[in-house]
């Protein structure tokens, strides 16, 4: 019976091209574009309707960088006003030195790639995105900074909405079944607050089957299966 | 060329058995290259052919980015051991001529301005050829940057027509490319209505060319539900494990 049930739920994946509605009844969304009277889907994914719009989830994305969005990021390069910063996204961003929560900073003394070397790995926020110039960012704030300690994941930018979950149910499920605290980047990155292996392995496991399962129904109970050590 | 090759059987048969509006085994295989962002193979009769898909990137050297879109930049290569004599690797005319047409063939398809600043590469590897590669390889090299999550107006699926003992055929392999009398690769999209690749090498009359041109639209529809599968495929094998 819950077969049954969970293949109803199973949405079909669409494929770019493909009819997902028609311009009377719906406008287009996410990963969709009309032609004429056709609303067609730009990439591999699932179907949402709502409301009048519709919009195709991608099963596979880019981070495209929005203002206000945490992002955990990676020093790529020191310039002479900041830093590159590789936020796993098509754009590199910026972290232009006035951004540096350092309140005095003597260039003089100290040489940018001092301050922050090549691979340092932080928490920022998109201050400034715009299609123009790279997105900058900010590690002034609460919550923001340099990651000194933890564990790096990833997971595809289009599934961070499922790992927070509705007002960050999912996270907190995670949270509390392996103990540990979760730093989450609206791109596709993640940091695990934990020196324990078996914790980070264990969230890895859990990071993985969202990714994969993120679109078939039940996957809460399924996680929190997986985190309680039972087989899901 | 001085030489008799017979391409046709007396039953009217091409050299490898198949009809002539018939295409070769296709077998296509989506998301074949782990270290890739997307990538793809295709088993086109006795042709191999992979293709893979790195970016967007930023674009370096940097004065070679456009600020309102994304380049595109395709490398078609064949390996030294896909043809029965080796070919050397370094890039022929040929090849650095049809990495450009594939490019041109590519680029209305993706939408090359959610990404400016940056570049998306596009390798497609000819493994083992025999014929046809151009069009094996776009078919591919489409599936790979769907794969990749790049965002496309639609999939586009290529086949070669020609002529061969005054007969129109689809899907030509190396011996009727070499030995017929014309050759015309089309790749054509579906959802668009509309063709992104037309060549021709060789005679065809007016009408000739026309009747070519929808058997090959024929044959690329054909191929589109291919890709479909394929693509569906690989996103569905998640789904059978749950």
């Amino acid at each position: 019976m819950r077969g049954n049930e969970q293949q109803q739920r199973q949405r079909p994946i669409v494929v770019p091209g493909e009819y997902v509605g028609d311009s009377k009844f719906h406008i287009p969304g996410l990963n969709v574009y009309r032609l004429s009277d056709r609303m067609l889907a730009t990439t591999v994914g699932l179907v949402r309707i709502d409301g009048k719009r519709v919009d195709v989830v991608a099963l596979k994305s880019f981070y495209q960088p929005k203002v206000g969005d945490l992002v955990v990021g990676i020093v790529k390069e020191p310039g002479t006003a900041g830093w590159t910063v590789d936020i796993n996204s098509p754009f590199l961003a910026f972290l232009p030195l006035s951004e540096y929560p350092e309140k005095r900073i003597r260039l003089s003394r100290d040489s940018i790639g001092r301050i922050l070397e090549a691979g340092t790995v932080l928490v920022g926020l998109i201050k400034d995105a715009s299609i123009f110039s790279s997105p900058v960012i900010t590690l002034k704030g609460k919550g923001l900074g340099v990651v000194s300690n933890g564990f790096l994941l990833s997971i595809t930018a289009s599934k961070v909405p499922r790992l927070i979950g509705k007002k960050g149910s999912m996270l907190s499920t995670i949270e509390k079944g392996a103990n540990v605290k979760l730093t989450v980047g609206q791109n596709g990155r993640l940091i695990v607050h934990s020196e324990d292996l078996n914790v980070v392995m264990k969230v890895k496991e859990v990071i993985g089957m969202i990714e994969k399962e993120s679109h078939v129904y039940g996957l809460t109970e399924r996680v929190e299966a997986l985190l309680a050590g039972r087989r899901p | 060329m001085g030489e008799s090759i017979t391409l046709f059987s007396e039953d009217g048969k091409r050299s490898d058995g198949r009809s002539l509006d018939e295409l070769r085994p296709i077998r296509i295989k989506v998301g074949v290259l782990s270290n890739a962002q997307g990538s793809a193979y295709i088993e086109q009769g006795r042709n191999k052919i992979i293709a893979a898909v790195y970016g967007p990137k930023e674009a370096l050297p940097k004065h070679i980015s456009l600020p309102d879109r994304c380049i595109l930049r395709c490398r078609y290569h064949m390996a030294p051991f896909s043809t029965t004599e080796r070919k050397s690797p370094a890039p022929s005319r040929r090849e650095i001529e049809l990495s450009m047409v594939l490019r041109n063939a590519l680029e209305p398809l993706v939408m090359t301005w959610l990404f400016p600043r940056t570049v998306i590469d596009i390798f497609i590897e000819v493994l083992q050829a025999d014929g046809g590669t151009r069009c094996a390889g776009l078919t591919a090299a489409v599936l790979a940057l769907a794969d990749a999550g790049i965002p496309l107006k639609g999939l586009v699926a290529a086949c070669a027509v020609g002529k061969a003992d005054g007969k129109i055929l689809v899907d030509l392999n190396d011996l009727e490319d070499k030995y017929g009398e014309a050759d015309m690769p089309v790749a054509y999209n579906p959802t668009l209505d509309g063709i992104t690749l037309l060549q021709m090498d060789g005679i065809m009359s007016k009408e000739e060319v026309e009747q070519a041109l929808s058997l090959a639209i024929t044959a690329t529809q054909k191929m589109h539900k291919m890709q479909v599968d394929a693509l569906r495929e690989r996103f569905s094998v998640q789904r059978r494990e749950v």
